[in-house]
């Protein structure tokens, strides 16, 4: 056995030149790069991820976990490709939060609290501990945002949860057992639907597509495409962008 | 502290299901001139409060909006929270009054709460709306400007503002700030059995049958004294005896109303008092009604 | 070490003493829900008395509305109310809804604070 190699398997950081950090996966120990997030370090460990990515950009939260530090007793929560390892760190990775959606037609509901609350009865539950809150890894009130749904606001809450990305580490948490992702959905659904100021210039725009305004303008450019394809090419380049 | 300056912790159903009780108390409120600020910031104060002497987790909500209390009262020179909803005020002042009284409770929730960099000096006092309004009933008398001639009211307390004991606004057993209250505002009053009786509660979610024989026993009894008005300032009590109410197949010609609805109507206040209620009022005082 | 018994744990939740009762009966006379218990509120002092474990199945405790009057009025200071809570709390804790959200009448029209409070009373 060469001389190199047997440095391999004793200090991978005298080979890599990095400094390496252990962390806890599983139970089992890993020495990973330093400033690697949790996702990453899981996959230089070798880990394939089937469920529990996503995005790996922050913004789809599919890969939640729970982990905790040296020394300290508390249970951290996060997205596993947005934190960074961190020596000693025990970490569990979530690849679901079991919870079914109640089936509801938006086009049948009202923007009432009453509904909401009848889908997820369960929101009357919540006994304000606010673990929510701490495990939300985008920062949402979230316990105000389910103490907003209670008081009948609507769209008030609707937009204290736009930022959900629906990770359900709140609903892992939660000691009133909430659906958070999905009550979080129907609230901004309704928002949406019925409560939202409705964007004028799209609905003046439709009508006039319907009336056939652009019609003749539409079957110029159609015609196009058959005869001469570079024109229609350049004018494509050549369009007027939406400011 | 300033005498009319009050903070106020509405509640959830006085958001929801109540809207024109908050709505005429601030018309009378800003008729008697006091000074009442909603909390910017507020929590559910768990509708009932916990009995488990074991648990704290219970309370955590009230506690929350204690702590919001004290520190927006710092700023209007006050301690008091009003609350129009008597099961927040049952809730809110029976946490504040086992805080007081168990340092060991008190400690439990400031550590959980140190997390949150939130602590809790027990500076608040929590009032209700009855006793404010018992208070200035001398700006009462003065600001009425109709004549309540022809109604006959029913003062109907429920359990949370009485009971436990050491909570109540007035005796338990024989209250009688609402009737003051009756006689500032002109208007006559009848006496009957129930007016502290428990309309049922929560248990109209789970026994409805139980809760609306209850509710039902209330307002009987109030029509057989001669009340043609039963008020109430509860949105509990309000819903339970609605239920009641509209299960009933003869329906005795008496109509539920919260209390700051006939204050705001005898005080000329009429913008926020529903039409049916409104129209009930307008016929039952006739045309004697207006006196300026 | 002995296990804690059903009696010992409502004894311990509640924080009341059962058995300062002296069986007057002013709570099952001032209990508005009286009439709709299968077992009144005094009996079910005396059964946690007896030590009998079966108080867990008893309806009454869930029609209890806790609406203070015994509590107030109980010349011993034993507060069968918040004894009730005790034996409801003993089911809820471990894990036992007595609730079916499902099926509450008209869920939807029922004011914040009434169904905020049935969670707390009716489920763990």
């Amino acid at each position: 056995m060469s001389k190199s190699r047997q440095v391999i398997v004793e200090s991978p950081e005298a080979v890599v030149g990095k400094k390496f950090v252990t962390i806890y996966y599983m139970g089992k120990k890993y020495r990973v790069p330093a400033g690697l997030t949790v996702m990453k370090a899981l996959e230089y460990a070798g880990y394939r991820f089937i469920r529990g990515v996503g995005c790996r950009g922050g913004f789809c939260g599919a890969c939640s976990m729970a982990y905790r530090l040296p020394g300290d007793y508390k249970l951290r929560t996060g997205l596993a490709c947005q934190t960074v390892v961190v020596d000693g760190m025990i970490i569990a990775q979530f690849p679901y939060t079991p919870m079914h959606k109640p089936r509801y037609r938006i086009d049948d509901m009202k923007p009432d609290a009453g509904l909401v609350i009848k889908l997820f009865p369960e929101v009357t539950r919540c006994i304000e501990c606010n673990a929510c809150t701490k495990a939300c890894p985008q920062g949402l009130e979230v316990m105000d945002a389910i103490q907003t749904i209670l008081r009948g606001d609507l769209a008030r809450a609707a937009d204290m949860v736009f930022d959900c990305i629906a990770c359900g580490l709140c609903s892992l948490r939660c000691p009133a057992e909430i659906r958070h992702p999905h009550l979080f959905q129907l609230v901004r659904r309704l928002y949406g639907k019925y409560m939202a100021p409705k964007a004028k210039h799209v609905e003046e725009r439709v009508r006039e597509i319907l009336e056939g305004k652009y019609d003749e303008e539409l079957d110029k450019l159609v015609e196009l495409a058959k005869t001469n394809v570079e024109a229609l090419k350049k004018m494509y380049m050549e369009r007027e962008i939406e400011k | 502290m300033a005498e009319e300056n009050y903070l106020y912790f509405p509640g959830c159903s006085v958001k929801r299901d109540a809207r024109s009780y908050e709505k005429t108390a601030f018309d009378v409120f800003e008729a008697l001139k006091l000074n009442v600020k909603e909390l910017d910031r507020w929590w559910c104060c768990g509708a009932t409060f916990g009995l488990a002497v074991d648990d704290v987790a219970k309370h955590l909500g009230a506690v929350r909006s204690l702590i919001q209390a004290e520190i927006e009262g710092a700023g209007m020179k006050t301690n008091k929270l009003l609350t129009l909803c008597p099961m927040c005020f049952n809730v809110l002042k029976r946490v504040n009054y086992l805080l007081r009284r168990d340092p060991e409770k008190l400690e439990n929730i400031r550590r959980y709460l140190r997390d949150e960099n939130l602590d809790y000096n027990l500076s608040v006092e929590v009032v209700h709306v009855l006793e404010v309004l018992d208070r200035f009933r001398d700006r009462i008398k003065k600001a009425v400007k109709r004549r309540g001639d022809g109604l006959k009211v029913a003062p109907y307390y429920g359990c949370t503002p009485l009971r436990p004991k050491e909570i109540g606004i007035d005796n338990p057993e024989s209250p009688s700030i609402m009737e003051r209250i009756f006689e500032s505002l002109g208007v006559e009053y009848v006496r009957y059995p129930f007016k502290t009786e428990c309309c049922g509660a929560y248990v109209s979610v789970y026994n409805r049958k139980a809760a609306i024989a209850k509710s039902s026993m209330i307002i009987i009894g109030a029509f057989k004294a001669g009340a043609n008005l039963l008020v109430t300032v509860c949105p509990l009590c309000h819903y339970n005896l609605m239920l009641a109410y509209n299960s009933m197949k003869n329906k005795p010609p008496i109509k539920i109303i919260y209390l700051t609805e006939l204050m705001a109507y005898l005080m000329g206040l009429d913008r926020n008092i529903p039409p049916d209620i409104k129209s009930f009022l307008d016929s039952h005082i006739g045309s004697r009604g207006e006196n300026g | 070490m002995v296990e804690e018994s059903v009696i010992d744990k409502i004894i311990r939740i509640s924080g009341r003493n059962p058995n300062l009762c002296y069986q007057c009966g002013m709570c099952t006379a001032v209990c508005p829900m009286a009439e709709f218990m299968d077992v009144k509120p005094h009996q079910i002092v005396r059964l946690v008395q007896m030590g009998r474990e079966d108080v867990l199945n008893i309806d009454a405790v869930w029609v209890c509305a806790s609406c203070m009057a015994c509590v107030d009025r109980c010349p011993r200071d034993v507060g069968p109310g918040i004894i009730f809570e005790a034996i409801r709390l003993v089911s809820l804790r471990r894990g036992i809804d007595k609730l079916d959200y499902k099926a509450v009448e008209e869920i939807e029209a029922a004011p914040t604070l009434a169904l905020v409070t049935a969670s707390r009373k009716y489920t763990g």
